[in-house]
C-alpha cells in the first residue's frame, strides 16, 4: 500500500509543520495531537458486517473493510450497489442496522457531532447553495467543527483556511459568488471547505461528477498532490473506473450491495470482476503510462453482432491505418483476419482489442519466412482482402506478395496514393491485382455496401442451389 | 479576503442602532397634530405630575411612541422571522407567514373579534391573547405533523404549513362572510394590519418577548449558515441539525405569532428586508439576523408613520405602504445588484 517514507512525516509539507500551530486554541492542540499518532501506522477505519436498508430490502449486506492511514481507498460499483450510502455511513449522516464503524478505534455512534466533524471531512457531489455567499464564506464554514456559539473565527482559523485555499488554488477567487465560478473552480473550493476542517480523513462522493476531463484530471491530481503531501487519507466513490484505477491505492468493488472484491486496482480491475459487476463486456488493458488497468467499454452492439456473417475478410495494414476498418467491420458481422502486423503497432494493439486473429512480427522487423507463412495460412482461410491505405516498404512488402500465392482471391483496394516505398515493387503488385480484376474503391462505406453485395449474391446461390 | 470580524459587527450593529433611534426621534414629530422639540424638552424639563395631561405629552408618549415602538418591535420581528425560515427551508420565496402561523394567529384574533370578547386578562386586551393563542396551536399542529421518526422533515413542514395556512385562510375568509357588517369591518381592519391599537402593558411583553426570541436566534445563527447548506452538509460540519431545525421554526414561528397577534397581517416586511439585507451584507447570518432585525424596524416605522401622515386624517393600511414603497426599490436592487438565486 500507499506509504511515505519515515523521513517525509517530518517534511515541511506535513500538517504537522506548519506555522500555524501554537497552543493559542484547542483546535492547533488537537492538530498536533493528530500528527503525533499520525506516525504510528493505524486503520482509520475498521469497518464490521455492516447492514443497512432504507426501506425493506437490504441497500448493504455484510460489509467489511478497513481504510488504512494514508491510503486513497476507492469505491467503485454500479449504480444503486451502495457506493453512496457508504460514505454516509462513514459521516453517520445514517446509521446502520447492523454492525459497526470504528474511527480510530472508537465507535462511531459513540462520537459527538463536532468531534466527527473535526475528524472527517465530506465532499459531496453537488453542493448547492440557495443564497448567494462568497468563497471565502463557504472556506471559512470549515471551521464550524472547532468554533462554538456564536464564535467569530479567530487569526488561526483564518490562517488554516487561507492555507487551505492555497493548497487548492483558490485563493485569488475568495471574494466571489460561488455561484459564479465554473463547476472546476466550485469543486476546488468545496474542498478547501474539507481541508479547512482539518481532518484525518476525507470522504468525496464523485467528485468529479460534472467536471470535463481537464477538470477531473486537476482534481484528481489535487488529491493526489494531498494525500502525499500531507498524508490525507481519502476515501473515494466513484463511478470513473479509470479515474480510479489510476489515483487509488485499493479498491473495493461493490455489487448489490456486497463487496465483490477488494484490492490493488490490478488485482479489482478485470474484465471478469467488470464484466460480472457491471453486466457489459470491457476490455481491461494495461495503461502504457503508468501502467495501471484501463477500461474500455465494448458496445453490446458489437458484441451482439460479433461473426454473425459467415464471411472472413483479411485486412492488410499496419501503422494504424486498418483499426477503423477493422471495427466497422466487426460491428457489420463479418469475421476479420489480419497479417503481417509488427507487435506494438497500432493496428496490432487493435487487433488485440477487438479479438481479431492476425500473424504478428516482432516490434520493428521485417517480416520473417515464419510470419509470412503463418499470414499465408491465415489468408488463405479468408473469402476476400481488402488492401488499406497504408505505406509499402522493404519491410512489409510480403504482406502484398502474399496475395501472388492466392492468384483466385477476391480483391478490393482503396485508393492509395505515394505508397511505395519498396522500389516499384508494390506498384507492380497494385498492378498486377488490378489488371486480374481487383475492385478499387473510395472509402470504408463503399466497402461495406460491396460486401453487402457480396453476401447477398454468395446467399442466391445457396438458395438455388448452385453452392452444394 | 472579506471577513466577518467582531469589529465589523459591532460597528454595523451601533450603526443602525443609532439610525433607529434616529428614526423612531423623526416620527415622533411626524403627524396631523404639531408637536414640535420644544414642547418634548417642556415635557420632560417639567415634573410629570404637571405636564402629564397636557395635550402635547398625550399625543407623543400615549400615541405615537407606542405606536412607533410596536412598528419597531413588529418590523424586527417579521424580519428576522423571514431571515430565519428562508434559511431553515432553504428558499429564498420564505417569509414568515408561509408555515400557517400568521394565519392561525389571524384566526385566533378574528374569533376574539366575532365573540365581541372585550374581557381583559390583567392588562391585556383579548384580541392579541386570542391571537397568540391560535399561532401556538397552528406552530404545535405543523410541528408534530412534520416529524417523522424523531426529525423535522423540511419538505414536509414546508407543505404542511402551506396547506394548514391555506385551511385556516379559508375558515377566515367563510367568518367574514358570515360575520354581520358591524364585525365585518373590524376584521377587515384587522387583516390588512394595524400598529395603532395597542397600549404599553401589551407592547412591553410583546417586546420582551420578541427580544427574547431573536436573541436566542441569534446565538443559533451560525447553526443557519450550516443549514442553508443543506442538512447533510450541516451535520458533517458538526452541527446539531435536529435541535437547530427546532429552535429555528419554534423561534421564528413564535415571534411571528406574537407580532401578528398584535398587528395583523403586515405583508412584505419579512421578505423584503431580508433580500434587501443579503444583497447588502450577504448571507453570513450572524450578520444578516440583527441587521434584518434593525432594518425590520426601520422600515416599518417608517412606513407607518407614512401610513398615518399621507393622507391625514385617513389612515393608509401600513401592508399597501410597505409593498408599495419596497416592491419598486427591491426590483430596482435586483436589477441592478449582481444577486443570483439558482
Amino acid at each position: 500500500m500507499f506509504r511515505k517514507s519515515p523521513t517525509s512525516i517530518g517534511s515541511p509539507v506535513g500538517w504537522s509543520n506548519t506555522i500555524f500551530i501554537r497552543r493559542l486554541k484547542p483546535s492547533a492542540t488537537v492538530i498536533q495531537e493528530t500528527c503525533l499518532s499520525g506516525v504510528k501506522m493505524d486503520a482509520i477505519y475498521e469497518v464490521g458486517n455492516l447492514r443497512f436498508k432504507y426501506n425493506e430490502s437490504w441497500v448493504l449486506d455484510g460489509i467489511s473493510f478497513r481504510v488504512k492511514e494514508g491510503e486513497i481507498l476507492g469505491i467503485i460499483g454500479p449504480n444503486g450497489s451502495g457506493k453512496t450510502t457508504i460514505l454516509r455511513i462513514l459521516s453517520r449522516v445514517v446509521i446502520p442496522q447492523e454492525g459497526e464503524v470504528r474511527v480510530r478505534g472508537k465507535n462511531l455512534l459513540q462520537l459527538r457531532q463536532k468531534e466527527i466533524a473535526q475528524t472527517i471531512a465530506v465532499v459531496p457531489q453537488d453542493a448547492y447553495f440557495p443564497f448567494p455567499i462568497t468563497v471565502g464564506e463557504v472556506v471559512l464554514m470549515g471551521r464550524s467543527p472547532w468554533l462554538s456559539g456564536f464564535g467569530f473565527e479567530s487569526e488561526i482559523d483564518l490562517q488554516i483556511a487561507f492555507q487551505a485555499m492555497a493548497l487548492t488554488n483558490t485563493l485569488n477567487l475568495s471574494d466571489r459568488l460561488i455561484l459564479e465560478l465554473s463547476g472546476g473552480e466550485r469543486q476546488r473550493a468545496i474542498i478547501a471547505r474539507a481541508l479547512t476542517q482539518r481532518p484525518q480523513v476525507m470522504l468525496l462522493d464523485e467528485p468529479t461528477a460534472y467536471l470535463d476531463i481537464g477538470h477531473q484530471i486537476e482534481i484528481y491530481d489535487l488529491l493526489k498532490k494531498l494525500n502525499a503531501e500531507s498524508r490525507l487519507t481519502l476515501v473515494i466513490v466513484s463511478h470513473d473506473l479509470n479515474l480510479a484505477s489510476e489515483y487509488c491505492d485499493r479498491l473495493v468493488l461493490l455489487c448489490e450491495g456486497e463487496i465483490y472484491k477488494m484490492g490493488q486496482p490490478k488485482e479489482v480491475i478485470t474484465e471478469e470482476n467488470l464484466s460480472h459487476v457491471y453486466q457489459s463486456s470491457v476490455l481491461v488493458e494495461e495503461n502504457p503510462v503508468t501502467g495501471a488497468p484501463r477500461v474500455t467499454l465494448l458496445s453490446k452492439l458489437m458484441s451482439g453482432k460479433y461473426c454473425e456473417k459467415s464471411m472472413t475478410v483479411h485486412i492488410i495494414s499496419g501503422g494504424g491505418s486498418g483499426a477503423d476498418l477493422m471495427r466497422k467491420l466487426i460491428i457489420e458481422g463479418y469475421k476479420v483476419t489480419c497479417g503481417v502486423l509488427n507487435i506494438g503497432d497500432a493496428d496490432e494493439l487493435a487487433c488485440n482489442s477487438l479479438g481479431i486473429e492476425a500473424a504478428k512480427e516482432e516490434p520493428f522487423s521485417p517480416i520473417s519466412v515464419e510470419s509470412f507463412s503463418r499470414n499465408k495460412t491465415i489468408v488463405e482461410k479468408a473469402d476476400i482482402v481488402i488492401v488499406e491505405r497504408t505505406k509499402f516498404g522493404k519491410g512489409n512488402i510480403r504482406n502484398l506478395e502474399v496475395l501472388l500465392e492466392f492468384p483466385g482471391k477476391r480483391v478490393i483496394l482503396l485508393e492509395n496514393d505515394n505508397f511505395d516505398y519498396s522500389g516499384g515493387r508494390a506498384t507492380q503488385i497494385y498492378e498486377g491485382l488490378k489488371s486480374r480484376g481487383a475492385v478499387i474503391l473510395g472509402n470504408h462505406s463503399e466497402i461495406i455496401e460491396y460486401l453487402e453485395e457480396v453476401v447477398e449474391i454468395g446467399r442466391e446461390r445457396i438458395d438455388s442451389g448452385l453452392y452444394g | 479576503m472579506k471577513v466577518l470580524s467582531l469589529r465589523k459587527w459591532l460597528i454595523t450593529i451601533i450603526l443602525l442602532t443609532i439610525l433607529l433611534i434616529v428614526t423612531v426621534i423623526f416620527c415622533s414629530f411626524q403627524g396631523s397634530a404639531d408637536v414640535n422639540l420644544g414642547d418634548v424638552i417642556n415635557i420632560f424639563s417639567n415634573p410629570l405630575s404637571q405636564t402629564w395631561w397636557n395635550t402635547e405629552a398625550i399625543i407623543l408618549l400615549k400615541v405615537r411612541l407606542p405606536r412607533i415602538l410596536l412598528a419597531c418591535i413588529v418590523g424586527g420581528a417579521l424580519a428576522v422571522a423571514g431571515v430565519v425560515l428562508q434559511a431553515l427551508l432553504r428558499n429564498p420565496l420564505a417569509d414568515p407567514y408561509i408555515l400557517g402561523v400568521s394565519s392561525g394567529s389571524a384566526l385566533g384574533a378574528i374569533t376574539a373579534i366575532l365573540l365581541g370578547l372585550n374581557i381583559s386578562i390583567g392588562l391585556l386586551p383579548s384580541i392579541p391573547l386570542f391571537g397568540f393563542a391560535g399561532g401556538l396551536v397552528t406552530i404545535l399542529f405543523v410541528y408534530h405533523i412534520s416529524k417523522i421518526h424523531q426529525k423535522i422533515s423540511v419538505q414536509t413542514m414546508l407543505l404542511v404549513g402551506v396547506v394548514t395556512g391555506a385551511i385556516l385562510a379559508a375558515t377566515i375568509m367563510f367568518i367574514t362572510s358570515m360575520a354581520g357588517p358591524d364585525k365585518f369591518h373590524g376584521i377587515i381592519f384587522w387583516l390588512m394590519g394595524n400598529l395603532g391599537s395597542e397600549e404599553y402593558p401589551m407592547l412591553v411583553i410583546v417586546s420582551f418577548y420578541v427580544l427574547a426570541g431573536i436573541l436566542v436566534l441569534l446565538y443559533h445563527a451560525r447553526g443557519l449558515n450550516l443549514l442553508a447548506l443543506g442538512e447533510e452538509s450541516a451535520a458533517q460540519h458538526g452541527l446539531d441539525v435536529e435541535r437547530a431545525k427546532k429552535v429555528a421554526f419554534i423561534g421564528a414561528s413564535l415571534i411571528t405569532g406574537a407580532a401578528v397577534s398584535v398587528s395583523g397581517l403586515i405583508g412584505f416586511v419579512g421578505i423584503l428586508i431580508p433580500h434587501l439585507m443579503r444583497m447588502v451584507i450577504g448571507s453570513d447570518h450572524r450578520l444578516l439576523l440583527p441587521v434584518a432585525g434593525l432594518s425590520g424596524a426601520i422600515y416599518l416605522a417608517l412606513a407607518d408613520t407614512i401610513a398615518r401622515t399621507l393622507m391625514a386624517p385617513t389612515e393608509i393600511p401600513v401592508g399597501v405602504i410597505t409593498a408599495i414603497c419596497g416592491g419598486p426599490f427591491f426590483i430596482y436592487l435586483l436589477k441592478r445588484k449582481k444577486y443570483i438565486f439558482i
